[in-house]
Formats: C-alpha cells, sequence, structure tokens
C-alpha cells in the first residue's frame, strides 16, 4: 500500500505551547509542518487551485487565531487541524452550486505517462462524488489518516468512516466506468 | 441476509479482525450483490492509490504571514460590512433630513390654510392641534 502520500511531520509540543503564546517563529514551524497537507486535502476536496490556496491561509489564519483555545489533552493538534480544514473546505463548497475541476491535478512527475493521466481521471471523478464519500477518501488516501483519526476529524463513528469509504471507493470506480 | 456493503473497503484493505474476515468471506461465497460490490470497492480503492499530492501550488509562509499582520483586511467580517453600510444609510439619510424643509413657527397657519383651501382635510382635531 502507498499509504501515506503526504509526508506527515511531527510537531514538539512546546512549538504547540510557543504558538499559543502568539510566537511567530514557532508557528512559522508549524506552517512548515502543516502547510502541504493542508493544501493537499483542500487541493483534492475542492479540486480547485485557486480555492485550495485560499482555504489553506483561511485555515492557517484560524489556527493563528484560535490556537489558545486548543487542548493537547482532548486530541492531536494533526486531528484538530484536519478537522479546520475540513470544515472550511465545506464551508468553501457550500458556496459553489456545483463542484467541478476547473484544471486537472498536479501530478508528480515520475516520467510515467499512463500513471499521469490516471491520476488526472481519478482527480476529475473524485469531483463528481458527494462530498459526504470525498472527505473519507481524500483524508485516507492523499493524507493516509487510520480510520479511527478518520472517524475523529469528522466527529462520526468508525463504523460510518467504513460505510463511507466502502460507498466512496465504489462510487469513484462507477464515475470512471471500472471494473 | 445482512449485506456486508459498509464492511468492504477494511476488507479490502486487510484490516478487519478474522472472525470478520470470515463472516464477511462467507457472506459473499452467497451473495452475488456483495460480490458486485467488493469488485467495484476493489477497483475504486486500486484508483484512490493513484491519488496524487499536488506537486506545486503550495502557499508559502511569505503569503500566510502577510494575512497573520491584517487578518481582518483578508476577509472583512460581517458586522464591518454592517457597520459600514449603516454608516452610510445614516450619512445619506442625515443629508436629506437638512435639504428637507423644516417645519417653522410661521407654517402652521399656511399648512392650515393649504388643507382649508383644498377640504381634504377638515377634522376639527387636527386643526386644533394646528
Amino acid at each position: 500500500m502507498s499509504l501515506p502520500l503526504v509526508q506527515a511531520v511531527a510537531v514538539q509540543p512546546d512549538v504547540i505551547v510557543a504558538c499559543q503564546n502568539g510566537d511567530r517563529v514557532a508557528f512559522r514551524q508549524l506552517f512548515e509542518a502543516y502547510r502541504t497537507r493542508v493544501y493537499a486535502t483542500a487541493r483534492h476536496i475542492l479540486g480547485r487551485d485557486a480555492a485550495a490556496k485560499d482555504v489553506t491561509q483561511q485555515v492557517f489564519l484560524a489556527i493563528w487565531q484560535h490556537i489558545g483555545r486548543f487542548d493537547p489533552a482532548a486530541g492531536e493538534l494533526s486531528t484538530w487541524i484536519y478537522r479546520v480544514t475540513v470544515n472550511a473546505c465545506l464551508n468553501e463548497r457550500r458556496r459553489w452550486v456545483r463542484l467541478s475541476p476547473e484544471e486537472p491535478p498536479d501530478v508528480a512527475a515520475d516520467g510515467r505517462q499512463e500513471e499521469a493521466v490516471l491520476a488526472r481521471q481519478v482527480q476529475d471523478a473524485l469531483g463528481h462524488v458527494s462530498a459526504k464519500l470525498r472527505v473519507p477518501l481524500v483524508l485516507r488516501y492523499v493524507d493516509g489518516l487510520s480510520y479511527d483519526e478518520i472517524a475523529r476529524v469528522l466527529g462520526c463513528t468508525i463504523g460510518t468512516v467504513c460505510s463511507r469509504l466502502s460507498r466512496g471507493q465504489a462510487a469513484l470506480a462507477k464515475v470512471i466506468g471500472k471494473p | 441476509m445482512k449485506h456486508v456493503s459498509d464492511d468492504l473497503a477494511p476488507y479490502v484493505e486487510g484490516l478487519l479482525h478474522q472472525a470478520q474476515v470470515s463472516r464477511v468471506a462467507t457472506h459473499l461465497l452467497a451473495c452475488r450483490r456483495c460480490r458486485r460490490e467488493l469488485d467495484q470497492v476493489r477497483a475504486g480503492h486500486r484508483l484512490a492509490q493513484t491519488l496524487a499530492t499536488p506537486a506545486s501550488g503550495v502557499p508559502t509562509w511569505s503569503q500566510i504571514a502577510g494575512c497573520l499582520e491584517a487578518p481582518a483586511a483578508y476577509r472583512p467580517a460581517i458586522w464591518r460590512i454592517t457597520f459600514a453600510a449603516a454608516a452610510v444609510v445614516a450619512l445619506v439619510g442625515g443629508a436629506w433630513l437638512r435639504q428637507a424643509p423644516s417645519v417653522s413657527a410661521a407654517q402652521p397657519q399656511a399648512v392650515a390654510a393649504y388643507f382649508g383651501q383644498n377640504g381634504a382635510h377638515a377634522c376639527t382635531d387636527c386643526h386644533a392641534r394646528l
């Protein structure tokens, strides 16, 4: 299995405390640790590069303004950041009548043209899967979260995650026309 | 017969306990519908694994740092817009009131004469107030 696609970088507890005290240098460390994950998540949920950039800015602004409320005892920082990201994406998406990816995703240039074409098809197909099913797919396959982590981010049970991932994968295959 | 649709994703990923695997496998042997769904979930799993991390476009610190300096400038809050709209209405309304003719002490007679001449409002109470 090729998960996770987005490399996870741990943020030390003292960095979180420094951020809570308004330390911008510490916040920059947090930003560097999470910016790719936040952007990749938003990019795949929204399907639009410009919107993903906007949402990434909104997310880090919200983190900066509200990190004082974050309680490490109540959960992991990454879970909180993913929750903020997903909520920002869903709020952004509510502004659209219908989501349709405006451009194909930037796929890693590994010299395999077939893979790049398939990745574009999958990204396009993902835009036709409902947001309720798309979000768990992105958290699982782009961010590499476990079922338990996805449940905590979405505030639902693991059973619901299993159900949505099953339906989401089936929906993705139907959109692309496989099997 | 309870279908196993909801368990197919963890089944494909090999995340179920042995007892659950046996239950799902046993059901699949007997249920054509769930076997068909299993094929779709397997295909979807393979396709989803091709989702790639965007190679470019990730915002940089300089783009974010600007927002931290002046967060209000990035996206104006609703209350700011409401306050600005209320201020404009107040200014326009105030200017209009200043332009409108005011009722001076000498005018009640003219108003009374107007009503009396046209006969449009002959109420004695109002005339008394005038």
